[in-house]
């Protein structure tokens, strides 16, 4: 199996305070990573970093063979490096489909609009039906399937998904992981993903890293980190 | 708590108002001296308008293109009172200036009472009415509308005196009375301290919190109890008196004109408040200063390049300074922060 | 005393002379409601652009007597297209260091903007001032180089209306700019970026987009129709003078808001409406300033009951999306 994305001692922060610490991380081709930690550990910052919305202060961010550090946000989703961020940032005001639309733009994304978009409107029927509705107006659920489904039209190489299952009623968190898991095993689709339902995320990962304050203290793949009782008894209250 | 007359910001109004007391005292010794009694009586005007706008932007953090529509109707009262109601006592002055005289003190204290009379009540009218209306629009919104307010006013006030002015056109030339750049300095000097410890006040009072609550959060006031939209009322009504009364002092010196309402009166304010720095008492003064400086120089180096290089100014402060002077002197000497009100 | 002249006649000719001015001036405001409606960018130097490029348009017309090249109907493309260049400058000097790295518009990036067009408004106005040979105001005769049909007869008569034909030449050719703006907004992958940016700019990067690009797009395409509309507005009022700014600037205003913010056709509408106000005010009272009072109390009053525009509708019914859903 091949390295897809790979991260080497990343440091970076907002302003004058260091949030990163040092973040080292692998990601397989065609697997499920996920990223763990409670709560301002900064696994969104590693996300925004990686993407490249938030400037890497130090260390080196590989992706496909090609160190992508020191490029601008849009390059790296051209090249396939696309994030699905946390709070969705859909523009509320445009339509579904114009949402939608407007991840088609890439050289890599507008080839295959229309099977993606087909793809998208297989996983989510709902969104079908309301191409024409603003996406302000959309409910919380639908939303959150609109910035996995942009995410998907974008056609990403590697997904990273922040807490996509955030406010979510529990049947959907559910539904949301079986998505996920589907596209790994149907389109081979790479996925970096952050949740806070844990029991979601160990369900369809294949590896795992643990966060804390800034830095990884603890990766292995699912299996063994179901084995390391501290890991259960601090993220799965077991 | 500090008694409010050891404040910095007390001491600062005070040490402006002792300046211009005294330059008024040595103002009338020579030629030189007279020059420096009428830019004196300039950076008066400059300061008095820059503080009257700095209660609604500076302290509220709305920001008007409307308030030259108060400078304007100060103006229109001072011309109003001096002209329009075509007043014997002051015409048959007139035959007695060609011999140097010069209407009585008693007779300039009426016409000056009468004006700010007018004036505040006018005011008071139109901030309350139009400001039921358009203080409910936030941002942008209000801004655009002042404009709108601004120009209804301005376009009737030229039609009255199109219709009513002796001399048929939009001016309303005073009659001669006699008075001397001192009288107009001293004028300008009792408004000065009325607008410069009124505008001091507010700042340090509960109504001012209230108002500093409205700039940083208006829903959050709210939230809190501040009933923002009486508040906002009455600050802009205050900031319409405080305009009113400098477009009263340049009638007396100039005469009225359709001019005081232009959008640029609002203008030189507005760059006033932002060059010194929104948010504080100080930084409209510091910006009134300034600008009357850059302008004061500009028009004898640079003639007109004047206006590019204000323009200029003004999109670098906001670009690169957007706290203003005020906030750059904070950044810079944390010391100062106190002085710095 | 006001006397009011209440006559079939006046209300005639004012309903005429109104749609042609309104659609003149509907088209000027275009640009206005782009990067202020769209892109939140309250662009006070809208109207200095306009009366610029007014102004240029003039200067040119009357150094260069006669060639067809600075008649308006040719001139306000190709200086539109000079203003597409103008607007890069314009971005780069005054909105970008505001702007440029806002994610998405608040109220506080609002008042910035409008802070710094502000500045560069009267820059550019103080710009007349410091020309060469500058003259206070150019008064081009529509009659030499742009009247149509015959040769003389720059005069037609309709509904016993007497209007000057460059006047219709101009306003057609306002409303062909605003169906080209209409089209760009609503039409083309360019108008679906540039309304996305102001909602979430960062989010465009994260699909792809480079969202810097989209706002120098944004105040490329506004100025450009800024600049093109000074050309119809020099061909439709015959007479320019930069102080002519503190009249254009608030009717754009007026129309945005009447139009709905960011509405290309409302903005039109609105353009019309107020065109046809304020001629029949100045027809019925043949005051002017009690025309424009009524132009600025119809602004007060739609902002305060109707702040959402009273034309946006129109373009809400007309444009329609995703056809290929
Ligand atoms: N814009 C910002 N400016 C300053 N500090 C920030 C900013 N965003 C996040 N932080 C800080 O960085 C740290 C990490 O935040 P981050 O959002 O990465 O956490 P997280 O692991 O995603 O948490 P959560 O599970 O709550 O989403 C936190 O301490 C947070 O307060
Ligand atoms: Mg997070």
């Amino acid at each position: 199996m091949s390295i897809l994305l790979g991260v080497e001692n990343l440091v970076s922060g907002y302003g004058e305070t260091e949030v990163l610490h040092g973040v080292s991380l692998k990601v397989e081709r065609g697997t499920i990573t996920t990223l763990l930690g409670s709560n301002g550990v900064g696994k969104t910052t590693t996300l925004w970093t990686i993407s490249g919305i938030l400037k890497a202060w130090s260390g080196k961010i590989k992706f496909n063979d090609e160190e992508v550090t020191m490029l601008p946000a849009h390059h790296r989703a051209e090249k396939g490096l696309i994030l699905v961020p946390e709070g969705r940032r859909l523009w509320p005001q445009l339509t579904v489909y114009e949402n939608l639309y407007l991840a088609s733009f890439t050289r890599r994304a507008r080839e295959k609009f229309e099977e993606n978009l087909e793809k998208v409107f297989n996983l989510f029927p709902r969104l079908k039906e309301r191409l024409n509705q603003q996406a302000g107006t959309l409910s919380g659920g639908e939303q959150q399937m609109l910035a996995i489904a942009r995410g998907l039209v974008s056609n990403p190489e590697i997904l990273m998904m922040d807490e996509p299952s955030l406010g979510l009623a529990p049947k959907l968190v559910q539904d949301i992981g079986r998505v996920i898991k589907r596209l790994r095993d149907e389109e081979g689709l790479t996925v970096l993903l952050v949740e806070q339902s844990v029991q979601m995320a160990v369900s369809i990962g294949d590896y795992g890293y643990v966060m804390e304050n800034g830095r990884i203290v603890l990766e292995g793949a699912i299996d063994e980190l179901m084995e390391n009782s501290k890991f259960k008894q601090a993220y799965l209250g077991m | 708590m500090v008694s409010v007359f050891r404040r910095p910001g007390f001491i600062i109004s005070t040490i402006i108002v002792l300046f211009f007391l005294v330059l008024g005292y040595l103002g009338n010794i020579n030629a030189i001296s007279r020059m420096y009694v009428s830019n004196g009586t300039d950076l008066m005007y400059y300061i008095g308008i820059g503080l009257a706008m700095a209660i609604i932007m500076s302290y509220a953090g709305y920001v008007s293109f409307g308030q030259a529509v108060f400078v304007g109707i100060g103006s229109f009262s001072t011309g109003y009172v001096l002209v329009l109601m075509n007043r014997s006592n002051i015409i048959s002055y007139l035959a007695k200036i060609g011999s140097g005289g010069r209407i009585s003190n008693t007779m300039l204290a009426v016409y000056f009472t009468e004006s700010l009379l007018l004036a505040i009540t006018i005011s008071v009218f139109i901030a309350v009415v139009v400001g039921y209306a358009v203080l409910r629009l936030r941002g942008a919104f209000f801004a655009i509308s002042t404009i709108g307010l601004d120009y209804v006013v301005m376009y009737l006030v030229k039609y009255i005196t199109k219709t009513r002015s002796p001399f048929g056109g939009e001016e309303l030339l005073n009659p001669s009375m006699g008075l001397t750049d001192m009288t107009f300095y001293w004028m300008h000097f009792i408004l000065f301290i009325i607008t410069i410890y009124v505008a001091y006040f507010v700042k340090i009072s509960k109504f001012g919190y209230g108002l500093a609550a409205i700039r940083e959060d208006e829903d959050a006031a709210e939230i809190m109890g501040v009933n923002t939209f009486r508040y906002k009322i009455y600050a802009f009504a205050l900031s319409g008196i405080l305009a009113s009364f400098w477009g009263i002092a340049e009638a007396f010196r100039k005469s009225y004109s359709i001019g005081y309402f232009k959008l640029d009166k609002s203008i030189i304010m507005l760059v006033e408040n932002v060059v010194g720095g929104i948010g504080s008492f100080i930084g409209p003064i510091i910006g009134s200063i300034i600008y009357y400086l850059l302008e004061w120089s500009f028009l004898t180096t640079v003639g007109q390049w004047t206006l590019v290089i204000l323009g200029a100014t003004v999109v670098v402060v906001v670009a690169f300074f957007p706290e203003g002077i005020v906030g750059l002197l904070k950044k810079r000497f944390p010391r100062l922060r106190k002085w710095l009100e | 005393m006001l006397e009011l002249a209440l006559t079939g006649g006046a209300i005639t000719k004012g309903i005429i002379m109104g749609l042609i001015y309104g659609s003149v001036i509907g088209s000027v405001a275009i640009g206005l409601t782009i990067i202020w409606g769209v892109m939140k960018v309250v662009n006070l130097a809208h109207g200095h652009i306009v009366v610029f490029a007014a102004m240029m348009s003039a200067f040119l017309y009357l150094t260069y007597k006669g060639a067809l090249l600075f008649t308006p109907p040719i001139a306000f493309i190709w200086i539109g297209l000079l203003g597409a260049a103008f607007g890069v400058f314009f971005y780069y000097t005054t909105l970008h260091p505001v702007i440029g790295h806002v994610d998405t518009m608040t109220l506080k990036y609002e008042m910035s903007s409008l802070m710094a067009t502000f500045g560069f408004g009267i820059a550019l106005y103080g710009i007349h001032y410091i020309l060469p040979n500058y003259v206070h105001s150019y008064s081009v005769n529509p009659s030499i180089g742009y009247s149509i049909g015959a040769a003389g007869h720059t005069y037609i008569v309709f509904l016993g209306v007497v209007i000057m034909k460059s006047t219709v030449l101009m306003s057609v050719l306002g409303f062909l700019l605003t169906l080209v703006a209409y089209w760009l907004m609503n039409k083309t992958s360019m108008g679906l970026k540039i309304r996305a940016v102001a909602q979430d700019a960062r989010a465009l990067s994260l699909v792809g987009i480079n969202p810097v690009k989209v706002k120098v797009m944004t105040a490329v395409l506004a100025t450009a129709l800024a600049m093109a509309s000074g050309v119809l507005f020099l061909g439709y009022s015959t007479s320019v003078y930069p102080d002519i700014e503190s009249t254009v600037s608030p009717l754009c205003f007026v129309i945005v808001v009447l139009g709905g913010l960011g509405s290309v056709l409302g903005t039109y509408f609105g353009g019309l409406f107020l065109g046809v106000m304020y001629w029949l005010t100045l027809e019925l009272t043949g005051q002017q300033s009690i025309a424009l009072a009524v132009a600025f109390a119809i602004l007060l009053i739609a902002m305060v009951l109707k702040p959402d525009g009273v034309f946006s509708g129109i373009e809400r019914k007309l444009s329609f999306r995703a056809k290929r859903g």
